[in-house]
């Protein structure tokens, strides 16, 4: 169809001329009534509208459509760059692109996610399982900062890491594919946050603590000397493999920190290559106990004036560790503080209270730190550090001995940015850089080489990270800033008490910034943000066939076509299947219940589009093959009956196609199991509190049903039909309420009786003992009464 | 160690408080510039006028998507385009604590069928809860193709309410639909199994053995009962019932409205023979039942007996069929797309006008006589969607690259556009209700192939465009992606028909609506225990969770209920504790309960996950796990000072009295100027200003007590009460400040 001519004002002059004389105001937009059709025809079409009408009935100013246009990326321009965000406690990743600023993926790191399959398939599941600590199930995290690999200071297109900060792990992403490869957990820490962040040719990844423990994961009594003696922070330095992608946990060390709450890091580049510098609050060593009359550690973490820059050679840390000069804590290199000191690799420097953002300029030689509760960003000079490390130019030492060198001997000057001042990020331009100013919420550009501030931008609420494009590498773009709102209040629609995040893009190619797009976070908090060229990055769109996506070679479980087959043996059946063009291999699939199955699937396509979603009815089993991808479902064939095996082509509007049936044959014993893991786990559930519907549905349960279906009854026994146990109907007639009581409190009292030996015989279970409660025996028995009435006049 | 001496730096609130830098309009880049730089044409430039959102403006529709097998709902804004959230519905989600605190995760195993935690679900086509056919934006509903559930969302909160699993269903079909006044929300089965959890012989019992249903959920609405501002409806088990019926595939259904209210149409097919069915469910209400599974059936026979039942024979397989607004037709979207006339179905019903049987004994309506009209728009047609003008369609074709408006009543075709993607399913926002808008129709892209798109990897997201159907012309305007979701169909209605909340009453149990028994407010904070059963009640606030210090032994049952004292706006707490896998969001105002086993003992901090102030990291605690059969003694917490540290601390304590005065000052003038300019007038400004006050009314207790150790000469305490006293005023001048920064912008319009 021939497009029609669009009635658009193109000359720049007309246009504002014309946008002026509509004297249209830019609106924050909380007046909730702006911005849509008038109500008379709510709805109705709009008809054909020129640029001006549109321009009007929006509301828009000339910044909004440069902001426009600036942004709007139509299908034949390609973006520009690619975020990497930290998902925070939705534990993942999160990616959109620029400057559109439309969310392209969610990377699974420590949660599960069905829509991509990770923590579905056995192969999945191998790495979550391989994020357990001390046995703990962890399907969750709280991921915060993430890294790119670096070569030579610049993002190399290879991998990125990122940390956890509730179950001390860092997970390596492959950005080749962007699936999580490797997950490492740290074996002394409970708590990091100041990682992930890679040294400059990726030989090392930092990972610093947050919240001080023992390192040997021990008890000890909270009192503030063994607070000081036991509780530590630390800082991990992993050996990482920029080739193989992997880290070499083997070759890692840990160097102790004092019990300071440790905080952001970041490597030395350039000049300050081979060194490290962590931020740190709660130098105080406070802790604290409102609930027993002491102050809140708010009060207590913030009541000096300064903090500590951590300073570390690492080069020469590692030497120390090819020296042995180490010890081993749960199997791990730890440098004690005792020997970084005589080793001279350790050092402090007084920082601005509470500081968060800790950033090496690009040349490496100032290091600026912005503290949340002073107005300055202090600009530290790596040469004036290494000359008081020379001169051992110290003012004093900390109470672990560490030196300490002073404020002004390390300074290269401070200057006052706003308030709250958190986080840095560099421009291309030599000297500048962009503060993000958390309680005056704005941007403030600087140049910290000749201390003046050139510019300001207000950003929305609470402005955490900043992000510009490749602006923690040595080769930083300029041109996009992104602010990370943590509140975006009144920003977008309302969707109730839960916000999203308010991430603004920023035009930073002229003098002024300028706030180009409010993009909102739906799902996750992004803590820490990186951007790179999408020119750098180098993906794939199919596997090998056969490939194990998680490991990355041919999986032992590989299928040709036309070798498919299903083994059993014993109690374990072994599927070898196929999918090719829309079709699974084999269809059906025939067990008997309480069989172990294990079905591997190989998808033989190699188109992009070439994605299925293989799934099996109210089994909760499901996994999404990418193209030449093979994978494993691994479940217990529970419950017996007929269950459809879908196939869903996911790159096709058509639904699910029926492949065959899982039919699981009925086995009375493995029957018993099922019921017996159920009360199991209904017994787990009422040790949480117990299930208490809306009043609405409680009005539709009789006195005391809800006990019984809350202790799981209902797994066993009907009224007036025999189920998995006997029928209820009027067994208040034929036991007495003593015995019922008894009874169900506690069935193997009775277990020798006759008439119980006999039932357990007819249905090849034991009654077993849910911990009833004296109070809600009473309850089942009075629902068993009355389910019995209702069911007799129903009759 | 000069730790209490040195004073170099003074935190200077004032300086930043008047020197604002005003943005101002600059020019030196203009639109031709940045057409020029990025290749715009005209046609590009004016959809990014359509659909740039300027800051702070509210998008004219809510949209809710199918997402597939994320089990996960997506809403998202038209025409922005821009996802606002997800919300856990079949599927886990950290986030929101969705199946991670106790009452979602007991919401969700008490409504399954074996008090399991499920871990996905597969969501496609969800209904808005109605009222006289429109919809009321109070309840979201979705059926879970997976696992055989059924959801209802409140949209007050956007939380999942209820999840209930079918008792007889294996496989559910994953759309819904709902009756005009919501009186019944519908699901049925997709493929036929078995209801015995039997193994059956699908080439012998097949007809015997495997059955097909249709579900009807009482779904019962009460205005605000709990007095927690949430309407809390429920779909109630007790009151609903399923139709029987022989194996049949069933897919794509719709519920009639108006003069078609009552009945249900679907597509079915058996055998390679496609069908529509229709159920008179008016009548299959009066019928009696019989319990299966704990669960009302009424059966094929007395549905035929009360001719309750028909088909309608359709010659090919039918993409969709939907319910025109005001249920005088159904249409049907195929390569040859039906429209048939309710009134001619209700006439064949009323009269037994059947042609014939289906095998097994279900009356056959002639499709011709029933018929009004059918039309070829194209090949691969996969979806009908109506809008505002009466009889204007909109259909997809898949193979055509098109989209195609046309005319149900006069079966002509007005207009098409010729797309760069084949398209999937459509949606006009409030197109599947009895008032249809207009303007903007979505195209879901499955295969989402674009040479310039980014190189992420080999999992993409799902693509939907925005076509402007305003005019005559249909243009693309929009190329949404939404990743974390296998995108199918979706609902949109207008912004101003949702009305959600921004804050809990305090204590709320968000599942249910009530008040929850766990509530714990300031000052009752409390650990109790019993036996090995350990129950914390907490409180959370800027920046503080009480308890901080918790000990407990190994082996112990632990529960943290935790009440977010905060009213302000988005002010949300979250808590975990490291390592052990728990994780709750506290919007302000909610209650909720995480429940573990301290089964390794040892030295767990926790803390809030949610970035909620400038002292968010200071927001911890410590949770200490003792071994069994530890012996060790306590200890006394604190280190005594010597004279020195302790004339160091009274020299802290004064020297923070001057810094507390000065920052009153600066409280005093953003209060002066905040009533100079009649911040009342602004509800956004009167909220900020509404929570500083509280902020700053939290101090008192702390000026007390510092004020009280002062006197005893107990400077260390003085001194750190005084620190909690600044951080009060802190956090009141920080939310003033904002306050008074957006009232600035208010006043400068």
């Amino acid at each position: 169809m021939e497009m029609k001519k669009l009635n658009i004002i193109i000359s720049d002059h007309l246009l504002f001329a014309f946008l002026l004389s509509l004297a249209i105001v830019f609106s924050t937009g909380c007046d909730d009534t702006a911005k849509t059709s008038g109500s008379d025809n709510l709805g109705a079409p709009r008809g054909d509208e020129s640029f001006g009408e549109v321009v009007k009935r929006r509301g828009l100013n000339a910044d909004d459509i440069l902001a426009a246009a600036k942004t709007y990326t139509p299908d034949n321009l390609t973006e520009e760059y690619i975020t990497l965000n930290s998902g925070g406690q939705a534990g993942n990743m999160i990616m959109y692109t620029v400057p559109s600023m439309r969310l392209v993926k969610y990377v699974p790191t420590a949660a599960r996610q069905p829509e991509n399959g990770f923590g579905f398939s056995r192969e999945s599941m191998d790495m979550m399982e391989s994020g357990y600590i001390d046995g703990q199930e962890l399907v969750w995290g709280d991921t915060h900062h993430p890294g790119f690999s670096e070569t030579e200071g610049k993002y190399n297109g290879k991998w990125a890491v990122i940390n956890d900060k509730a179950n001390p792990r860092i997970y390596v992403v492959d950005l080749k594919d962007w699936e999580l490869k490797q997950t490492v957990i740290n074996p002394i820490f409970r708590s990091d946050h100041g990682g992930a962040f890679f040294t400059q040719d990726s030989r090392y990844i930092l990972e610093a603590s947050q919240y001080p423990a023992p390192f040997d994961h021990k008890y000890y009594p909270l009192t503030e000397a063994n607070f000081q003696k036991y509780w530590r922070g630390g800082l991990t330095y992993w050996r990482f493999n920029n080739e193989t992608g992997k880290i070499d946990e083997k070759n890692s060390f840990t160097l102790e920190f004092p019990p300071y709450t440790q905080d952001l890091s970041d490597a030395g580049k350039n000049a300050s290559d081979g060194w490290s510098f962590t931020n740190s609050f709660c130098t105080e060593m406070y802790f604290g106990g409102i609930e027993s009359g002491r102050p809140p550690f708010e009060a207590g973490c913030s009541s000096r004036d300064v903090d500590y820059l951590h300073v570390v050679n690492w080069k020469k840390a590692e030497k120390l560790i090819k020296q042995g000069k180490y010890d081993l804590i749960r199997g791990h290199k730890v440098i004690s503080i005792k020997t970084a000191i005589e080793n001279n690799i350790l050092f402090l420097i007084p920082e601005p209270k509470s500081p968060h953002g800790v950033d090496v300029s690009p040349d490496g030689k100032y290091i600026v730190v912005a503290g949340k509760l002073d107005s300055h960003a202090w600009v530290y000079s790596f040469d004036k550090i290494m000359k008081a490390i020379d001169e051992k130019n110290y003012e004093g030492t900390d109470t672990y001995g560490i030196p300490i060198i002073a404020l002004e001997t390390a300074l290269h000057g401070s200057l006052e940015v706003g308030l709250g001042p958190l986080h840095n990020q560099f421009d291309d331009e030599p000297g500048v850089i962009y503060t993000s100013i958390y309680v005056d919420s704005r941007i403030t550009k600087w140049d910290y080489i000749n201390l003046k501030v050139l510019d300001h931008v207000s950003s929305h609420y609470n402005v955490g990270h900043l992000v510009s494009a490749h602006g923690d590498a040595v080769d930083p773009r300029g041109k996009y800033l992104i602010s990370l709102n943590k509140l975006s209040i009144d920003r977008f629609n309302p969707v109730g008490p839960l916000h999203p995040q308010n991430h603004q893009l920023i035009d930073i190619d002229g003098d002024k910034m300028r706030v180009l797009y409010d993009m909102p976070l739906p799902m996750g908090e992004p803590h820490y943000t990186i951007m790179m060229d999408l020119d750098e990055v180098n993906s794939f769109d199919t596997y090998d066939v056969g490939t194990n996506i998680y490991t990355n070679v041919k999986s032992k479980y590989y299928t040709a076509l036309g070798k498919e087959s299903i083994k059993t043996k014993g109690n374990n059946v072994t599927v070898f299947g196929t999918i090719m063009d829309g079709k699974v291999t084999p269809t059906d699939i025939s067990v008997k219940q309480g069989s172990d199955v294990l079905i591997h699937l190989t998808n033989h396509g190699q188109s992009k589009t070439d994605h299925y979603v293989y799934e099996i009815a109210s089994y909760d089993q499901m996994y999404r093959w990418r193209p030449g991808e093979t994978a494993t479902l691994e479940f217990n064939a529970e419950k017996a009956g007929m269950y459809p095996l879908l196939l869903d082509d996911y790159h096709h509007p058509d639904g699910r196609q029926l492949q065959g049936y899982l039919t699981v044959n009925f086995d009375e014993a493995a029957n018993s199991k099922k019921l017996l893991a159920y009360s199991a786990r209904v017994q787990v559930d009422m040790q949480m509190q117990a299930f208490k519907p809306s009043a609405i549905e409680m009005k539709n349960l009789l006195d005391g049903e809800m006990e019984y279906l809350n202790y799981g009854c209902n797994a066993c026994h009907r009224f007036g039909e025999e189920f998995n146990g006997p029928d209820l109907l009027m067994v208040d007639k034929r036991r007495t309420e003593e015995w019922l009581t008894s009874w169900i409190t506690n069935p193997e009292h009775h277990m020798k009786d006759a008439d119980i030996e006999a039932m357990r015989q007819k249905y090849k279970l034991a009654m077993p003992d849910q911990n009833v409660s004296d109070e809600d025996v009473k309850k089942i028995i009075t629902y068993i009464k009355l389910r019995t009435q209702q069911y007799m006049s129903e009759q | 160690m000069k730790l209490f001496t040195r004073r170099i730096l003074v935190l200077s609130l004032a300086i930043f408080m008047f020197g604002g830098f005003p943005q101002t309009v600059d020019a030196q880049q203009t639109l031709n510039d940045v057409k020029e730089e990025r290749g715009l044409t005209d046609s590009d430039v004016l959809a990014a006028t359509k659909t740039f959102m300027p800051r702070g403006g509210r998008d004219e529709y809510f949209g809710f998507v199918g997402t597939g097998n994320s089990g996960t709902m997506a809403v998202y804004g038209i025409p922005s385009m821009r996802i606002y959230k997800y919300v856990g519905v079949f599927s886990p989600e950290p986030w929101q604590g969705y199946g991670f605190d106790d009452e979602s995760t007991l919401m969700l195993k008490k409504g399954s069928l074996d008090n399991r935690l499920y871990k996905y679900g597969d969501m496609r086509y969800p209904a808005l809860a109605e009222t006289n056919g429109k919809y009321n934006g109070m309840y979201l509903f979705y059926s879970d193709g997976a696992n055989s559930r059924i959801a209802l969302l409140g949209l007050d909160d956007f939380e999942t309410k209820q999840v209930l699993m079918h008792p007889l269903f294996i496989n559910a079909y994953a759309g819904v639909a709902v009756t005009e006044n919501t009186e019944y929300v519908i699901q049925t089965s997709q493929y036929p199994t078995p209801w015995d959890g039997m193994q059956a012989d699908v080439s012998k019992d097949y007809d015997t053995k495997f059955k097909s249903g249709v579900t009807f959920w009482k779904f019962i609405d009460t205005e605000d009962k709990a007095g927690t501002g949430h309407h809390i409806g429920r779909m109630i088990k007790e009151e609903s019932f399923t139709l029987e019926l022989p194996p049949y595939t069933l897919d794509y259904f719709d519920a009639g409205r108006m003069g078609s209210h009552g009945y249900v149409v679907g597509l079915a097919s058996k055998s390679g023979q496609n069908y529509i069915y229709v159920v008179d469910f008016k009548s299959l209400s009066t019928l009696g039942t019989k319990m299966v599974n704990n669960f009302a059936v009424v059966s094929l026979k007395d549905a035929l007996a009360a001719n309750a039942v028909a088909m309608i024979k359709l010659p090919a397989a039918a993409k969709s069929v939907k319910v025109n607004p005001d249920g005088k037709y159904f249409l049907t979207a195929g390569d040859e797309s039906f429209v048939f006339d309710f009134e001619k179905v209700k006439n064949a019903f009323a009269n037994k006008t059947y042609s014939s049987n289906t095998d097994d004994g279900i009356p056959i309506i002639d499709t011709d006589a029933v018929k009004h009209g059918s039309i070829q728009l194209g090949n691969g047609v996969m979806d009908v969607v109506f809008e505002y003008r009466k009889g204007v369609v909109y259909s997809s074709a898949y193979d055509d690259k098109k989209v195609i408006r046309w005319n149900y009543k006069t079966m002509k075709k007005e207009d098409e556009i010729s797309l760069s993607f084949k398209p999937g399913q459509l949606m006009v926002p409030q197109g599947a209700s009895a008032e249809p808008h207009s303007n903007y129709l979505t195209v879901v892209d499955k295969e989402g192939l674009y040479d310039n798109f980014a190189e992420i990897g080999p999992v993409r997201p799902s693509f939907q465009h925005l076509i402007d159907i305003s005019s005559n012309e249909m243009v693309d305007i929009y190329t949404m992606t939404i990743p974390q979701a296998n995108l199918y169909g979706s609902v949109a209605v207008l912004r101003t028909v949702i009305k959600p909340i921004i804050r809990y009453p305090l204590g709320t149990n968000t599942r249910t609506g009530e008040i929850s028994v766990y509530k714990t407010v300031a000052g009752q904070e409390k650990i109790e225990r019993e036996g090995n059963r350990v129950h914390i009640f907490g409180t959370m606030i800027r920046s503080h969770i009480t308890p901080e210090i918790v000990e407990v032994n190994e082996g112990d049952v632990v529960t943290f209920h935790l009440t977010n004292l905060e009213r302000a706006e988005d002010e949300t707490h979250g808590f975990t504790v490291d390592t052990y896998g728990v994780h709750g969001s506290f919007e302000p105002g909610k209650t909720a309960s995480l429940t573990f086993t301290a089964n390794r003992p040892g030295v767990f901090p926790y803390y809030c996950t949610e970035f909620c102030s400038a002292l968010h990291l200071e927001m911890e605690g410590i949770l200490l796990i003792k071994p069994k059969g530890w012996k060790g003694e306590k200890g006394e917490v604190k280190i005594k000072l010597t004279e020195e540290q302790l004339l160091g601390y009274k020299k802290n304590y004064e020297d923070k009295l001057v810094v507390i005065d000065a920052t009153q000052d600066v409280i005093n003038s953003v209060v002066t100027f905040l009533k100079e300019n009649n911040y009342q007038d602004y509800p956004y400004v009167e909220a900020l200003v509404v929570d500083a006050f509280d902020q700053l009314g939290q101090a008192a207790s702390s000026k007390e007590k510092h004020e009280k150790y002062a006197a005893e000469g107990k400077w260390k305490d003085a001194f750190l009460w005084a620190e909690q006293y600044w951080q009060y005023q802190v956090k009141t001048a920080d939310v003033g400040l904002r306050a008074k920064k957006l009232l600035e912008e208010k006043i400068s319009k």
